[in-house]
């Protein structure tokens, strides 16, 4: 085809193309879930009973729970991706996920990369020792080795802590994910490390790690943890905010509260004195 | 670009950590190849005598630095380790695991540059009264490393790009300090970016830095 021929039709591509950056643009994640009926799901598969593998490999656990329950109110199917603690807000940032349901605190520095909605649960912190490293209480850990996951919230809380003991006998080792740090812990290679109380009661429940132990929560407030999506993206944020408050008004967030994580009293999803 | 707004003043104020970092990473480089240039010269010549027990040593740690990943030999100096009881700073697990690595490589380099100076010169430098020792010290190694010179540079800057593998054993060199501070706020691109140029700039520097001592010292 010579150049002349297409040349009339140039205005007409001009428009076209720009109708469609228009389109493109207009589109929010909500509706691409809508239209593909799939939704990419980030969660992190190595905390029991958030979440986990089945022994057939599958995903479980309360935020896989709640990355279904969101697909499904979508008339979408959930696609789980795994994101360790270290990459979910890097997935999220870099549009490998739809949206994260990963037990992630909303701190002020985070919500410059991504919008967090309203927390959709709430975490204890609780400190996990070896039987013989003679740790009782969180106050205990000073003068001791310490280690931790590289970027999670209750990392920045302790390193504050270690700092204000200003002792030089604390030490503090950030590994790559709760794997190396459960077994540096296990080796003997740091005294501690923190968990979410749930998380490490599953842990210790589940018989893996025969010489761990739990030596009280750590005096942190509640860990509130919130669904995040992508920071510029106003609806998929409204839409996820009136899901966390649908499952909590429904019953569903009790419900599934009492299967994965405890049948005692609900926790508050709120700080008092403070409205989200 | 991409509707991403970079916010360069995070990496700023975190500048002090990554150049921290920095320097653990030029350390374990620099301590890696010395080590690993003092080991790899005896491997070399061991594995140039063809047979005996110190060619089959040198041929095994040869085979197994280069051919298992450097991640693995770090894992075992760390967990590998620890599992036995056996307890380690990171510091020091990447150190070790680095120098096995790198003399297992420099062995070959050093055994190729071997294999370019004629066997009768060790009988000569032999026939005017040197030892096998002195022979090798004195005259085979100083030309040795004119010969070796670029294949040796390159190694040094692989070494020093193999330090960011410290970080999954809890070493805050350089990638450390980097996955560390970009952790608080997740501004991932902007601090990897920055790490990215440091680790641009310090391979150059070692490229230039050896570049100025082959025209000082080894030029012919």
């Amino acid at each position: 085809m010579q150049f002349s021929s297409i040349k009339p039709l140039l205005p007409l591509t001009l428009v076209l193309a720009g109708s469609l950056a228009a389109q493109a643009h207009a589109d929010s994640t909500l509706d691409r879930i809508v239209q593909a009926k799939k939704l990419r799901c980030g969660v992190m598969l190595d905390s029991p009973p958030s979440g986990y593998r089945t022994p057939d490999n599958q995903p479980e656990g309360f935020d896989v729970a709640y990355c279904k329950d969101m697909a499904k109110a979508l008339g979408a199917t959930a696609e789980i991706v795994e994101t360790p603690s270290a990459d979910r807000i890097p997935a999220l940032v870099s549009n490998r996920i739809d949206v994260l349901v990963a037990s992630t605190t909303s701190t002020v520095a985070r919500g410059l990369s991504v919008a967090f909605t309203q927390p959709y649960m709430n975490y204890t912190t609780a400190v996990i020792t070896r039987k013989d490293s003679g740790i009782k209480s969180y106050a205990e850990l000073k003068g001791h080795t310490l280690g931790g996951v590289t970027g999670t919230s209750t990392e920045q809380m302790l390193k504050r802590d270690i700092a204000a003991w200003n002792d030089s006998k604390t030490q503090y080792t950030a590994y790559a994910s709760d794997t190396e740090a459960f077994l540096a812990l296990q080796q003997g290679k740091v005294d501690a490390v923190l968990q979410a109380t749930a998380v490490a009661a599953a842990l210790i429940k589940s018989g893996q790690f025969p010489t761990f132990e739990l030596a009280g929560e750590a005096p942190f407030p509640p860990d509130l943890v919130s669904i995040a999506v992508r920071r510029d993206d106003q609806q998929m944020l409204g839409w996820a905010k009136l899901f966390v408050w649908n499952e909590v008004s429904s019953g569903r967030f009790g419900e599934l509260y009492k299967q994965y994580i405890s049948a005692t009293e609900l926790p508050s999803l709120r700080v008092s004195g403070v409205d989200f | 670009m991409f509707g991403y707004t970079f916010y360069w003043s995070l990496v700023w104020d975190a500048i002090p950590e990554l150049l921290a970092g920095a320097w653990l990473t030029v350390q374990l480089a620099a301590l890696s190849m010395l080590l690993g240039t003092v080991f790899g010269l005896p491997l070399a010549v061991a594995r140039r005598q063809g047979e005996g027990r110190a060619y089959r040593l040198a041929t095994a740690w040869v085979e197994l630095a280069r051919n298992t990943p450097t991640l693995f030999q770090i894992y075992m100096m760390y967990f590998g380790l620890g599992a036995l009881g056996i307890q380690i700073s990171s510091y020091w697990a990447v150190l070790i695991a680095l120098t096995f690595n790198n003399t297992g490589y420099l062995a070959e380099i050093f055994r190729g540059g071997l294999a370019g100076i004629a066997r009768q010169q060790l009988a000569a430098a032999r026939s005017l009264g040197l030892n096998q020792r002195q022979g090798y010290l004195h005259v085979v190694f100083p030309q040795l490393l004119r010969i070796v010179f670029p294949g040796y540079v390159t190694q040094a800057v692989w070494a020093m790009l193999n330090t960011s593998l410290g970080m999954l054993v809890g070493l805050q060199e350089l990638s450390g300090a980097a996955q560390s501070a970009q952790s608080v706020s997740f501004r991932s691109f902007e601090f990897f970016l920055i790490t990215a140029l440091i680790y641009y700039v310090i391979a150059k520097l070692i490229e230039f830095g050896a570049r100025a001592v082959f025209w000082r010292w080894l030029r012919t």
